[in-house]
């Protein structure tokens, strides 16, 4: 039984030419090797598999750039550990646009029509609003104060947190339909 | 949600024969010699070389030994690109040995920009050698891009900005020969327009960088649903 090394390189050398069979092989041992790679280097996360399928994506844009007279693992680990990197960070900003979203669903739960706010995008919609407006729904809305708390916080008065709130929620939906 | 069996049967379906990439440092000369006898050639088809060059040259062995680490440092410089061009290929020895070279020939510009081994003179002055320093990089610049493009530059932002640096430096080496001998002149003149346009090379390929990769992968025939995301 050849090593992985040799069997590899023999199988991409083959798949250069064209080979579907041995080409299909190789990418399943080869999502085999990355995901364990993976594993053992992140641990067990739900975009383990998607990383998995980008980097046999990026295998095959780059399987021309193989020359088989070389070791196959340098040029696929530069390339796995390449778009491991780089799904990590994007699942760093995915993470947080979920938890804005997540944010935003709990101010769009307290609201008349929930319905509306479901769909809403991922930016940071509660940013874009004004100060007072965002302050006002911070409070209200997510953090559950009353409205004569957050008058009391925002040492304004009670219909003032109210009309805040009323048109913060406005413009929040102003946002989303421009999504 | 596309299983890891359904992109591993697209993939392997209908597959392409392709023709694998070998001896970057090959290709890498090859691409150097041609820029250097392409930039040579347009240098002297602007306008006359600096008269007595060879003699200074033969005369000031710290003037030639900047000519010859500046040769050596973008020649290291493209060897390395190409090299960074192929997942796996780069070393960081390479990138040490490069860095070395670099590091001692800014040493001996700075040596000879404080103590100039030529007397400072206007003798074969040329009234746009900036211009032509940036004019003069483009074409080189745009066949390196367009070789490493053709590998799989894991870091093409990178890759592509070293490329316009190693292009912009060989017509600014050579108007060290053609133009008028001045450290202040070659510094202003000659090396600052090869810096600015790689660094504005490099700042108009970060924001193209979504492109560059949507690029790499639409010429490779990826079906729409397993191209790369933006990077």
């Amino acid at each position: 039984m050849p090593s992985d090394e040799s069997r590899w390189s023999r199988l991409m050398a083959s798949a250069q030419r064209g080979d579907e069979s041995d080409y299909r092989q190789l990418l399943e041992e080869l999502s085999r090797a990355i995901h364990g790679f993976l594993l053992v280097r992140i641990g067990a996360t739900h975009f383990t598999e998607d990383c998995v399928q980008e980097c046999l994506v990026a295998i095959h844009c780059a399987r021309h750039s193989y020359d088989p007279g070389r070791p196959f693992k340098p040029w696929l680990f530069a390339i796995v550990r390449h778009k491991a990197v780089d799904v990590l960070r994007r699942q760093g900003s995915y993470e947080r646009a979920r938890a804005r979203q997540r944010e935003l669903l709990q101010v769009a739960a307290l609201d008349a029509d929930p319905g509306e706010y479901l769909t809403a995008g991922e930016g940071q919609l509660l940013g874009k609003l004004v100060t007072g407006q965002r302050e006002a729904i911070t409070l209200t809305k997510i953090e559950g104060l009353s409205t004569a708390e957050a008058a009391r916080v925002l040492n304004i008065s009670e219909s003032a947190v109210k009309v805040r709130v009323h048109r913060g929620l406005g413009r929040l939906k102003q946002l989303m339909a421009m999504e | 949600m596309v299983t890891t069996e359904l992109l591993i049967r697209d993939l392997s379906r209908d597959l392409a024969p392709v023709r694998p990439r070998r001896a970057p440092g090959v290709l890498a000369l090859v691409w150097l010699v041609v820029a250097l006898l392409a930039v040579a050639a347009a240098t002297s088809f602007t306008g006359p070389w600096r008269p007595g060059v060879l003699a200074q040259l033969g005369a000031a062995p710290r003037f030639a030994l900047e000519v010859a680490l500046g040769l050596l440092s973008v020649s290291g410089l493209s060897v390395y690109l190409f090299r960074l061009a192929i997942p796996g290929r780069a070393s960081r020895r390479g990138a040490v040995a490069v860095t070395a070279v670099f590091a001692m020939w800014l040493w001996v510009l700075l040596w000879n920009a404080l103590a100039p081994p030529l007397a400072p003179s206007m003798l074969g002055k040329r009234p746009h050698c900036a211009v032509e320093v940036v004019l003069f990089a483009l074409l080189p610049a745009l066949c390196g891009a367009w070789l490493l493009l053709r590998r799989y530059p894991l870091r093409p932002v990178a890759t592509l900005s070293g490329i316009v640096l190693a292009s912009a430096l060989l017509p600014a080496l050579l108007m060290q020969l053609a133009c008028m001998y001045d450290p202040v002149h070659g510094a202003l003149f000659h090396w600052l327009p090869a810096v600015i346009l790689s660094l504005s090379a490099g700042a108009l390929l970060y924001g193209l960088r979504r492109r560059l990769w949507g690029f790499m992968d639409n010429r490779r025939e990826i079906p729409d649903r397993f191209r790369s995301p933006p990077h």
